[in-house]
C-alpha cells in the first residue's frame, strides 16, 4: 500500500511517500510548515509520480513537538484523508525517535527538549514485539537528570537517549547519559517502521475526524488556572 | 459556482458553502465560548488547540447541511489575515489540503473583507459600490471606503482597544462572563443610558479615528469608587451609560466620514454590528441624514464561513487564484490610507 508520512514536530517539515517498507520518496525542508507544507507534498508526490489518488494511508507525527508545526501537520493529515476517504496512522515522535534502536537490549529513553529548560520523555523496554513505552510525560530537566541516574543505577544496564533537537551545551553537561548518536531528525525509514507497527491502530470516520495532537501539557493559561 | 468558505481567525471554527456569491447552502460554527468563559477572555493557545480538534467535524458537518460532497466544490476560501495567528494556521492548513486534494483552486483573503461581504451575501437589494463600511468586532473597529469587489480606503481605524474587546474586558470586570457584548447588551436594555456621564472619546476630533482605551479606564475607575465606598453598584445603567459612549462615538465618526466622502450608502459589519442600540441609532441617523443603511442578518455578523465563501467568489473573480505557499499574518492592513500605524514594521505591507 502506498503511504503519505508527515511530520511537522521539529525544525524540519518532513514528508515521506513509501510503497510498503520502502521509501519512494522523502524531503525535508527548513521552512514554516504553515507556507511549505503542502507544496512540498505537492512537489515531492508529483516528483516520485505518486498523485494523492494513489495513496491508500497517511501517517502523521502527533507529536510531542512544536505546537503549531503538529497543529498544522494533523489538521493536514486529517483533511487529506477525509477528503480522499482514506485512514491516517498516528505515529509518537518519541516512539518514533527510538524505533531504529530496536536492536538495543537495555532500556531506552526518547528525550526531546521541550523548552523552557523542560523535556519530554518516555521510557521503552524491549520484548518480542519491539519496544514498549512505559511512560510518556514532561518535566524540567534537573528533575529528568537525577530521576534518570537513580534509575540508571538500580537498573544495572546501560541506558541508551536519544534526541530530536538540539540541547544548548549547559544541557549536555547535565544530560551525562545521552548516546553518542545524536539525530536532528525523525528518519524516514523510521517513520515507516513507526508506520508498520502502528497500522493496526488506522483511524476511521469519527475518530479520524477527533484526532488531536499530543501536546502533553496543557496552555500556561490551563495551568495557572488549576493551581 | 460552490465555494467553501473556512474562518479560524479567532474563537470560532465556521465552515460555510456559498453558490455563485450569495446563495448560502451550509454554514456551521463551532463556538469555543464555553472553553474560555473561565479565563474572561480567549486564550489563543487554548483556541488553536480546539480548532485543531474541531475544524474536520464541522466540515463534515458543512457538507451534510449542504448535501454534498467535497467533489462538488469549485473552490475553497480561508481567511488567512487577521486574526489570533495560531487559530490562523489551522484554518489555512485545513483548506490548503482541500485545494490540494481536490485539485481546486485556494483564495487567501482578509478576515474583514469576509465581514465587508456578508452585506453582500444572501440579499436580495444589490448592495452598489462604492460605498462605506464601518466594520466593528472584538478586535478591530474600521471604517473603510469599498470602492469595488477588493479595493478599499482605510478611512479610520482604532488607535488602541476594538469597541468589541472593551465589551468583553467591562464585562470581565464585572464579572459578567464572556463573550461581554451580549451580556452588556442584555444589562444596559433595562438601564439608563444618561446615569453616568462616561467620555465619548475622540468625538469632537476632526478625524475618523477611534479610541476606547480611555472609556473602558473611565468605567473601570467608576466601578472601582464603588466597590472602595462599599456603594452597589447599579450593573443596567453603568453597561446602559457605557454602550451609550461607544453607540454615540461609532454613529457620530460613520456619519460624519460618510459625509465627507461624499457616499450616500453605509454598511455595518461584525460582530458588534448585532447590537440592537447601534444598528436603531445608525439607522435612525442615517435616515434623518438620508444615507441608505445596510446591515448584514444576525447569523452573518459573527465571524462565520458563508461571508468567507461568499467573498471568495467575488474575489476569485477579481484576483485570481492564490498560491498553495499563501502565508499567515496575524495583523494586516486593508487598504491604502493615510493613516499612521502605532507600530509600523507589524503592519507592513506584503510585496506583490
Amino acid at each position: 500500500m502506498r503511504t503519505l508520512i508527515l511530520d511537522t514536530s521539529g525544525a524540519f517539515s518532513t514528508v515521506v511517500v513509501a510503497e510498503g517498507a520502502d521509501v519512494l520518496g522523502s524531503s525535508m525542508l527548513r521552512a514554516r510548515p504553515a507556507t511549505h507544507l503542502h507544496e512540498q507534498v505537492r512537489m515531492l508526490t508529483r516528483h516520485v509520480d505518486a498523485p494523492l489518488s494513489t495513496i491508500g494511508q497517511i501517517g502523521i507525527v502527533i507529536g510531542p513537538g512544536s505546537w503549531t508545526g503538529l497543529n498544522i501537520g494533523v489538521t493536514a493529515a486529517k483533511t487529506l484523508a477525509q477528503v480522499l476517504t482514506i485512514p491516517v496512522i498516528p505515529i509518537k515522535t518519541l516512539d518514533a525517535l527510538v524505533a531504529t534502536r530496536r536492536w538495543c537490549a537495555g532500556r531506552i529513553c526518547g528525550l526531546l527538549h521541550a523548552g523552557r529548560q523542560r523535556v519530554y520523555y518516555a521510557w521503552y523496554t524491549p520484548d518480542d514485539q519491539g519496544l514498549v513505552a512505559i511512560s510518556n510525560a514532561q518535566t524540567d530537566v534537573m528533575a529528568f537528570c537525577t530521576w534518570a541516574e537513580r534509575l540508571d543505577a538500580e537498573a544495572g544496564q546501560p541506558l541508551v537517549i536519544e534526541y530530536g533537537r538540539t540541547f544548548e551545551s549547559s544541557l549536555r553537561e547535565l544530560i551525562p547519559l545521552i548516546a553518542p548518536e545524536h539525530r536532528m531528525l525523525l528518519s524516514p525509514k523510521a517513520l515507516i517502521a513507526m508506520l508498520n507497527i502502528h497500522k493496526s491502530k488506522a483511524l476511521t470516520d469519527a475518530d479520524l475526524l477527533a484526532l488531536a495532537p499530543d501536546y502533553i501539557q496543557a496552555s500556561l493559561a490551563e495551568r495557572d488556572a488549576s493551581l | 459556482m460552490r465555494i467553501l468558505g473556512i474562518d479560524t481567525t479567532c474563537d470560532d471554527t465556521s465552515v460555510g458553502i456559498v453558490e455563485d456569491g450569495h446563495r448560502v447552502l451550509a454554514n456551521v460554527i463551532a463556538s469555543q465560548h464555553g472553553a474560555h468563559a473561565r479565563f474572561g477572555g480567549i486564550v489563543p493557545m487554548i483556541a488553536a488547540r480546539e480548532h485543531t480538534r474541531q475544524i474536520n467535524i464541522i466540515l463534515d458537518a458543512a457538507l451534510q447541511e449542504g448535501g454534498m460532497a467535497y467533489e462538488d466544490l469549485d473552490a475553497v476560501a480561508v481567511s488567512n489575515h487577521q486574526g489570533l495567528l495560531l487559530s490562523l494556521v489551522v484554518g489555512v492548513a485545513a483548506a490548503k489540503s482541500v485545494a490540494l486534494a481536490c485539485d481546486i483552486p485556494l483564495v487567501g483573503l482578509h478576515h474583514v473583507e469576509g465581514h465587508i461581504y456578508s452585506n453582500i451575501i444572501g440579499r436580495k437589494t444589490q448592495l452598489v459600490f462604492p460605498f462605506l463600511c464601518l466594520t466593528v468586532a472584538g478586535g478591530h473597529t474600521l471604517l473603510l471606503r469599498v470602492n469595488g469587489h477588493g479595493d478599499y480606503g482605510l478611512l479610520g481605524h482604532t488607535r488602541d482597544d476594538a469597541a468589541g474587546e472593551a465589551y468583553d474586558k467591562i464585562a470581565r470586570r464585572l464579572g459578567l462572563g464572556y463573550p461581554g457584548g451580549p451580556l452588556i447588551e442584555e444589562l444596559a436594555e433595562r438601564g439608563n443610558p444618561a446615569a453616568y456621564a462616561f467620555p465619548r472619546p475622540m468625538i469632537g476630533k476632526p478625524n475618523f479615528e477611534f479610541s476606547f482605551s480611555g472609556l473602558k479606564t473611565a468605567v473601570a475607575r467608576e466601578i472601582e469608587a464603588c466597590e472602595v465606598a462599599g456603594a452597589v453598584i447599579n450593573k443596567e445603567d453603568l453597561c446602559a451609560s457605557f454602550q451609550q459612549a461607544i453607540v454615540d462615538v461609532l454613529v457620530e465618526k460613520t456619519v460624519r466620514v460618510a459625509r465627507k466622502e461624499g457616499l450616500v450608502r453605509i454598511a455595518l459589519a461584525g460582530g458588534v454590528a448585532m447590537n440592537r442600540r447601534l444598528r436603531a441609532q445608525l439607522e435612525e441617523v442615517a435616515g434623518k441624514e438620508g444615507f441608505q443603511l445596510f446591515a448584514p442578518p444576525r447569523n452573518l455578523c459573527v465571524d462565520n464561513g458563508a461571508m468567507i465563501a461568499g467573498a471568495g467568489y467575488y474575489l476569485l473573480k477579481h484576483r485570481g487564484a492564490s498560491a498553495l505557499t499563501i502565508d499567515v499574518r496575524a495583523n494586516a492592513p486593508l487598504g491604502q490610507s493615510g493613516v499612521r500605524y502605532k507600530h509600523p514594521s507589524k503592519y507592513r505591507i506584503p510585496a506583490k
